[in-house]
């Protein structure tokens, strides 16, 4: 590595997080710990039904007998969830107009570059707001409900839709699917519900973007999201968090159904605090999301993942009904002490499914990237199709990068293939950037973007953009 | 040379209840997610070590035997882990001796028993073993049952067009799960090519637990073909430690045919510069097989190659599995590894699973995976059919075609005829 | 406008390639460097433009009376210097016309001027790939990822036109080209041509300089120049061989 190239390292690396600032809202919180008494609290200040309470306690029960797993190519600290705060708001949550809003919550908005002010928003994207435990805005919520779309936060749902919130909650990612999924089922505080009626092609991007603020809390959120027969959905999630020394836990779990013939893309981009570069404090992101496709219906994964200190998140389909397809594509940077295990599972029961993978990952500093996905063809998936794609990008000689693709057949109509690759920024690519006049941190911007091209082009437009961005100031320059 | 009964190890028998607890990896055991060895190796089994004893007699009915004929040229035959000399033809530059002295801690390899040899800096070498030893106890049971394995030892004056056959017979009498252990040395500018063999000679089906440790100094050139065609229905789990000094190249080929489990357990250490190592694989199941090919490549200094390529056609009920993992340790710059898996699905009743991995820590590498799952191309087939060339003709065409690639990276003329004999039966 | 004086240069294993060689060229001339394989003509192309594979061990080089032997390729390149290289390098995902725009408003910045408009560069880009017969499909594949061996080139010359360098150098861009693709690659380097613009083509044969009339023809042979004059000289190379010399 030359010295010149060093420099540009270190430069590169120091890049501040952008989103580290804390915001002096006041809250109301719970005190930390986790027993069925804060359970019953948590439930009881949200005024939930008593299913729901049920529902809590009988995953916090489920999660006595679990344990953290242990088989992903990550390095975690103890997580002692007796030293987490599982409720906290800002104290006042409701809003009738904007003028009631706590002007250091619009602060905070303005500052991440989200308008909850309809007027002056991001056009054609419907955003809910949750900020630590609740969900403090939604907007366009009134033209959505005139196509019948109820895209609203997991309270509202619960108070108002608890049918489908009955029918779905749970459905696709059981309590007792994995510890981090059992921990949100006890102790979710909010989260997105989103419903989009039979035939209904959804008009405008729907939006939910995630901020912890407090310390010492715990981030829980829930999503759900219905797509009914022939509908169709694009939703973006977003997150950060303040800048803190010490580990913060984020545990979601998303939930997506798509019926017969509809189709939905989610698209996360994830951008919670990394930790700083010595690797203190940052977001521990544990997070399930899964999403069942019946019959011609379509899900579509989209992750640009470059925040966090672990991330540890496998974006899965169950391809259950016959022509369905589910697709995930993925950008993972980690760089300093970032550590990142993700990846997908496919599994095909219905026959004629497909699916594709494309990842990938960018390491840099001491960070260490691993993909983990597993494509599992049933005996009555006839002719199901995967393809999948995972390269790595190695920049500097202290990371590494890792592949464990799990590739299990069953049909003998199947066809199944996987290839994978690792390189670096050639200094070839290097020198011909340069002789065109491009300098050095905005060629490995180029070419980064270029390596990532395949993923970034399945983003909603509005939010390309951004994630290119995203992408330059997390790993830019980082070559050795 | 017949063995005595004296040399038996300490083997704590009183443990048997424990037996499978302790030494059988379980599929929650990574390493063996895709083969649970309890359904091949019952819990009640009997163990004992082999005493490597045979009375004259049955010897001389092995070797006229029509079962199984052992070759009058070039052949290390060895029964029930003992060296018959009489029966062996052991050419000029090869010498087999005995290791009896066996150092207290027995996970240790033998290798680390002539430790002597090495320096210290190559001892580290053996790291990229240990976590495979750690947890795969089914090599320690090997270390504690053979009481006195052999090293071969191939020297400068070896003639490399001499093809060895190594044979691992057993009479299968001492009991239902054998072992046996032998280690390969393989002096510097040696090019050897040697073909081992697990032969039943018993009345009933087994599982052969064989462990072989090979050292090749450097500029050694080493190439080993195995063919795993066992009619018997025995099952075989054969594991390869290989450590390779400067300059040293290796080619393994595996074949495997026939065979209750064919486990196949193959991990090199590219612990010197400008190292090669290429692992070729290819198979042709149509019953009941179950074939689990493991494979551990460790890049631990730069500018060393390896290659894998690994070809399967699983008909039958046959089930198979591929885990296949690169490592690169950081300072292995330069390193170029390659990894190739292609299965072919051509029956109902077949599965696959594959597992092919990358651990990288270097940046400046060349590494990559493929791997394919999929049946006969209907393309191709109704291609050839429109050519007048009959369906079932057709398939086995298109199988050998398949399995082409493997088969041609054999060297030697005569193995490979050898080889594709045992495929196609022309 | 290019000052060389006795420059000697190593391979970053210290491998001696360029051993005292001198060239001048001034605004408004054709130089063309003709030699045999090894002689150092690729290695000058991508000295003069700073690829940090080689080493200067001693020697003058300047660039419009700048020494310019410790700038960076990038800064070379925003002062007027183009290198058209021989073996273009692909860059996956970044379109042609991405990438061209990069470079140029990078130009721009470094210069201290205004980024150009979208508009401008629409039609600066119609109007040079209109030069080239290059369709704007082609403009929107990426950087050389499938591209021919004369598409490469055609793309190298797009670049050049575009960029407007004060320098081009050019590195055996007409090797592996047909008669149709060299002709065009020619009428772009006459298109830049002017009395203040400068080129160096390196070449093999005589084919290229058919269409490109050199002011000058320099043999290079074992790192140095041993022989220089007019056109006259490439027609004897090409009719007797390097061993007339």
């Amino acid at each position: 590595m030359s010295e010149e190239k060093n420099k540009t390292l270190k430069e590169i690396t120091k890049n501040k997080y952008q989103y580290g600032f804390v915001s002096k809202i006041e809250t109301e919180k719970f005190e930390p710990g986790l027993n069925e008494k804060i359970i019953s609290l948590i439930s009881n200040k949200r005024k939930e039904p008593k299913w729901m309470l049920d529902y809590r306690l009988k995953a916090y029960k489920i999660l006595q007998n679990m344990k953290v797993p242990d088989w992903a190519n990550l390095n975690i600290k103890p997580i002692d969830l007796q030293k987490i705060i599982y409720f906290a708001a800002p104290k006042k949550n409701q809003y009738k107009s904007l003028d009631e809003v706590d002007p250091e919550l619009l602060k905070t908005f303005n500052k991440l570059g989200i308008s909850i002010d309809e007027q002056k928003k991001i056009a054609g994207v419907a955003i809910d707001v949750v900020v630590d435990s609740v969900s403090v805005a939604t907007t366009f919520q009134d033209t959505l409900k005139k196509l019948g779309i109820i895209f609203c936060s997991m309270s509202e749902a619960i108070k108002n839709h608890p049918d489908l919130v009955k029918k779905y909650l749970g459905s696709v990612v059981p309590s007792n699917d994995n510890y981090f999924a059992a921990l949100n089922a006890a102790v979710f505080t909010d989260g997105s519900f989103c419903y989009i009626p039979e035939g209904v092609k959804c008009p405008m991007e729907l939006s939910t973007y995630f901020r912890i603020n407090e310390a010492g809390t715990g981030q829980f959120e829930r999503t759900l999201l219905i797509a009914q027969k022939g509908s169709y959905v694009s939703y973006l999630e977003g997150c950060t968090a303040p800048m803190r020394d010490e580990n913060q836990l984020h545990a979601a779990v998303v939930e997506l159904v798509a019926l017969d013939g509809a189709e939905i893309k989610y698209s996360t981009v994830q951008n919670w605090y990394p930790g700083d570069d010595k690797g203190n404090g940052g977001v521990y992101n544990f997070v399930t999301k899964r999403g069942v496709c019946y019959k011609n219906s379509k899900i579509s994964w989209t992750q640009i993942e470059t925040g966090s200190a672990i991330t540890w998140k496998y974006p899965s389909c169950v391809l259950k009904g016959e022509n369905s397809i589910g697709e995930f594509f993925s950008v993972a940077v980690t760089n300093n002490f970032q550590q990142a295990d993700t990846g997908t599972k496919m599994i095909h029961l219905g026959k004629n499914t497909k699916s594709t993978i494309i990842s990938k990952g960018v390491c840099a500093g001491k960070s260490n990237g691993s993909y983990r996905g597993l494509v599992k063809i049933s005996k009555s998936a006839d002719n199901a199709r995967n393809f999948s794609q995972c390269d790595s990008l190695l920049m500097g000689q202290n990371c590494g990068a890792h592949t464990f693709p799990y590739i299990e057949s069953n049909n003998k109509s199947a066809i199944i293939e996987h290839e994978a690759t690792t390189s670096k920024i050639s200094d070839d690519q290097l020198f011909y950037c340069k002789q065109r006049g491009i300098p050095e941190e905005e060629a490995i911007g180029l070419i980064v973007n270029g390596y990532c091209k395949d993923v970034l082009k399945k983003l909603p437009m509005e939010f390309a953009v951004e994630a290119q961005k995203l992408l330059e100031i997390s790993l830019e320059g980082s070559v050795g | 040379m017949i063995g005595s009964k004296k040399n038996q190890p300490k083997f704590n028998f009183d443990k048997k209840s424990n037996f499978i607890s302790d030494f059988l990896p379980s599929i929650k055991n990574e390493d063996w997610r895709y083969t649970n060895l309890k359904k091949f190796i019952p819990e009640n089994t009997e163990v004992q070590p082999l005493t490597g004893y045979i009375e004259q007699e049955k010897l001389d009915k092995i070797i006229h035997s029509n079962k199984f004929k052992i070759p009058e040229k070039n052949c290390i035959f060895f029964l029930n882990g003992s060296l018959q000399e009489t029966v062996s033809d052991i050419p000029q530059g090869v010498l087999i001796k005995k290791i009896n002295d066996k150092t207290n801690n027995n996970r240790t390899l033998y290798m680390n028993k002539v430790a002597s040899e090495f320096s210290a800096d190559e001892k580290n070498s053996y790291t990229g073993f240990s976590s495979f030893l750690e947890k795969n106890k089914i090599i320690e049971l090997n270390t504690l049952l053979t009481s006195s394995p052999y090293i071969i030892h191939f020297d400068r004056t070896f003639d490399s067009k001499n093809n060895i056959k190594i044979i691992h017979g057993f009479t299968n009498e001492g009991g239902w799960f054998n072992q046996d252990r032998c280690l390969y040395f393989i002096e510097s500018g040696c090019e050897v090519y040697i073909q081992p063999e697990v032969v039943n000679f018993g009345k009933h089906d087994s599982v052969f637990n064989i462990v072989s440790e090979i050292i090749c100094k450097e500029e050694a050139n080493l190439n080993m073909y195995m063919g795993q065609n066992d009619p018997t229905n025995s099952s075989i789990i054969n594991t390869i430690f290989c450590a390779q000094e400067k300059n040293s190249e290796s080619n393994f080929n595996i074949f495997s045919v026939n065979g209750k489990l064919i486990r196949n357990n193959v991990l090199v250490n590219l612990m010197n510069e400008n190292c090669a190592s290429s692992i070729y694989g290819t198979s042709l199941l149509e019953n009941k097989e179950h074939l689990d090919n493991f494979i551990v490549i460790s890049h631990l200094v730069e500018n060393c190659k390896s290659n894998q390529l690994f070809k399967s056609v699983y008909g039958g009920e046959t089930t198979g599995s591929f885990c296949g993992k690169i490592y690169v340790e950081k300072n292995a710059q330069q390193t170029e590894a390659l990894q190739q898996n292609n299965n072919l699905m051509i029956s109902k009743k077949a599965s696959v699973n594959a597992k092919p991995q990358l651990e990288i820590f270097a940046d400046d590498v060349v590494c990559s995976h493929g791997c394919t799952i999929g049946a006969i191309d209907e393309k191709s087939l109704f291609y050839l059919r429109s050519r007048g060339v009959p369906e079932k003709e057709a398939i086995k065409l298109l199988i050998s075609g398949f399995l082409t690639d493997s088969i041609s990276m054999i060297k030697p003329e005569r193995i490979r005829d050898e080889v594709k004999k045992l495929f196609f039966k022309e | 406008m290019l000052k060389i004086k006795n420059l000697k240069v190593n391979t970053e294993t210290e491998i001696s390639i360029l051993k005292g060689l001198n060239l001048d060229v001034n605004e408004g001339e054709v130089h063309a460097i003709m030699g045999p394989n090894g002689s150092g003509k690729s290695t000058l192309a991508s000295v003069i433009s700073g690829d940090p594979k080689y080493v200067i061990k001693e020697g003058v080089l300047e660039f419009l009376g700048e020494d310019v032997s410790e700038m960076d390729p990038e800064e070379r390149a925003a002062i007027g210097l183009f290198l058209s290289f021989q073996y273009p390098v692909e860059i996956p995902g970044i379109s042609l016309n991405n990438f061209i725009k990069t470079a140029l408003n990078q130009k721009q910045k470094s210069l201290g001027l205004e980024p150009f408009s979208a508009k401008e560069i629409l039609a600066r880009i119609k109007e040079n790939a209109n030069a080239l017969k290059i369709n704007l499909d082609f403009i929107k594949r990426s950087v050389n990822v499938g591209f021919s061996g004369g598409e490469k080139k055609r793309a190298e010359i797009f670049q050049m036109l575009m960029l407007n360098p004060k320098l081009s150098i050019l590195d055996e861009t007409d090797s592996g080209l047909d008669i149709d693709a060299l002709k065009i690659v020619a009428s772009g380097v006459n298109k830049l041509r002017s009395e203040n613009n400068s080129f160096i083509i390196i070449t093999h044969y005589q084919r290229l300089l058919d269409y490109i009339k050199p002011d000058f023809v320099h043999v290079l042979s074992d790192g140095k120049i041993i022989k220089s004059g007019g056109p006259e000289i490439a027609k004897m190379l090409e009719e007797k061989g390097y061993d007339w010399i």
